[in-house]
């Protein structure tokens, strides 16, 4: 039994990948916090005054290497790691490019919200710096670069795509988890969902788009629907990890649900282009590769 | 204390693991199977995750993933910021002119570690932030971004995890008064009430700062 188990776990994370999967990620990846870190000003964090940075403990402090007064520093290490994702994103010496990458971000990606809260997940370096992180361990053989010859599928391509599936699902399962545990199944009510569309229309603070949010908060059913197949969704997702078939449907589903979310709720989800790990790269270039090679015979 | 402890020694770990195995497998085909150091950085990721995951506590980069776990009641009370002029008018701030803080982050900001502080640091603080928005004021009416880093990216930049409309978005949509002071304002109201075209907002004062001061 447990020797049934073990083999159960090995082949489950040292199936072997492909290094085109890892190459495509390491891409996103960099891709991704590339394009958070030039969109948001986290350095001038920094500079505020030391009334802002009063409720950050001297353990967060330490924890993320974060003082006040230091703008001039946190603009340079902010530019240092916007050339660093850029060479990474180019395959430039891509594994230290991306553990430095990495380590950088998780210095910088807390200045955000940091005046009240050094977790900021959901303000979209949280899954690139995970990604990057595997990036800079696994092999830095570049299956993207232009006449890169073809290697052979190994475990060390296959590990760290599999780990940020996982770290890409457990948004959804503990948003799930979280929702079970705050509220119960009543959040999935539709007077639950119907509140929260209308808040997130109402209010002058977020209401940028309100004509879906409004439109399914005034039919019952619909609003009944949507919390339903959110838990549906958040729980379901898990299947995506143990199935290959249902990975792009997942990847699919999870991307016209934050489209769902960003035009019904004015929420935003920046990692969604991480999702696309779930797409199966190498099968998707071989079917290009056939059309190309079928329409060229025709 | 102890789970940003746990959360620094997870990250540790996992980065000394990983940093060590890129250094042994480097230039090595990996015929020899996967080694205990990945075995155990693995272990140690899902660890990480699992327990922020469960526990529902902060170990960034792991994280709880709570999003919206609450159930929204129909009467809802929001919190805003606006400035106000010298003839103490009250107008609303374009979420821009905020940054580098989100406005989100500001109004976190407000309801906890501001009210710890002791009234010479909130005066401090408020004539700060009023300085930085009226300098976005300015420049939003001289027909530049209202945030005094604009991103590159212009409108293709990533908004934080909430949309915020652009409200000085031309010299004529900004206001042509200066902001003088701050008010933090509550809004109530039924959000079903207003939905059916019966609502009323009623909207009261927190704190202006500095206080308006009637002339004599």
């Amino acid at each position: 039994m447990t020797g049934s188990l073990r083999a159960r776990w090995e082949a489950y994370w040292f199936e072997p990948g492909h290094a085109l999967q890892l190459a495509v990620v390491r891409v996103l990846a960099a891709g991704t916090a590339l394009w958070v870190l030039v969109s948001r000003d986290r350095a001038g964090v920094s500079g505020l005054g030391s009334e802002f940075w009063s409720g950050v403990s001297a353990i967060t402090r330490w924890r993320f290497l974060l003082f006040p007064g230091h703008e001039t520093l946190e603009r340079a290490l902010t530019l240092l790691a916007a050339v660093l994702l850029v060479a990474t994103l180019l395959g430039i010496r891509p594994r230290v490019t991306a553990l430095a990458s990495a380590l950088l971000l998780y210095h910088l990606a807390p200045l955000e919200s940091i005046v009240w809260t050094p977790a900021p997940y959901g303000r979209g370096l949280t899954l690139p710096t995970l990604a990057l992180l595997l990036c800079g361990i696994a092999p830095s053989a570049d299956a993207l670069a232009p006449g890169a010859r073809t290697t052979a599928p190994s475990w060390r391509y296959g590990w760290p795509v599999r780990l940020l599936q996982v770290w890409l699902v457990s948004v959804y399962f503990f948003s799930g988890v979280a929702k079970l545990r705050a509220s119960g199944l009543a959040w999935a009510s539709g007077e639950n969902l119907t509140h929260w569309l209308r808040l997130a229309t109402q209010n002058e603070l977020v209401n940028v788009h309100v004509a879906v949010g409004g439109w399914i908060a005034d039919q019952p059913l619909a609003a009944s629907g949507a919390g339903a197949l959110t838990l549906a969704f958040e729980f379901g997702c898990v299947v995506a990890l143990f199935s290959r078939r249902a990975r792009p449907w997942f990847a699919l589903v999870a991307i016209g649900f934050h489209v769902g979310i960003y035009l019904a709720m004015n929420i935003t989800f920046n990692s969604w282009p991480l999702l696309l790990a779930f797409v199966d790269w190498p099968a998707a270039r071989d079917r290009w590769r056939g059309w190309r090679g079928g329409a060229v015979l025709a | 204390m102890i789970g940003e402890l746990v959360a620094l020694t997870g990250w540790i770990v996992l980065v000394a693991t990983g940093a060590w195995i890129a250094l042994r497998e480097r230039g090595t085909s990996g015929t020899g199977g996967p080694s205990a150091a990945v075995r155990r950085f693995i272990a140690v990721a899902l660890a990480m995750s699992l327990l922020a995951g469960f526990s529902q506590r902060e170990l960034w980069p792991f994280a709880t993933w709570a999003l919206m776990p609450a159930r929204s009641p129909a009467d809802v009370r929001i919190r805003a910021l606006v400035c106000v002029d010298s003839a103490d008018r009250p107008f609303a701030v374009d979420h821009r002119a905020w940054a580098p803080l989100t406005e989100e982050e500001l109004l976190s900001w407000t309801r906890g570690p501001f009210t710890r502080l002791e009234a010479a640091a909130q005066r401090t603080a408020i004539v700060s932030l009023t300085e930085r928005v009226e300098a976005g004021r300015v420049r939003a009416r001289g027909g530049l971004s209202p945030a005094a880093h604009a991103s590159p990216l212009g409108r293709f930049a990533a908004s934080s995890h909430l949309l915020h409309p652009l409200r000085w978005t031309t010299p004529e949509r900004t206001p042509a008064t200066p902001c003088v002071a701050l008010r933090l304002v509550e809004r109530r109201w039924n959000v079903d009430s207003a939905a059916a075209g019966r609502g009323v907002v009623i909207e009261s004062t927190l704190w202006q700062l500095p206080p308006h001061e009637e002339e004599p």
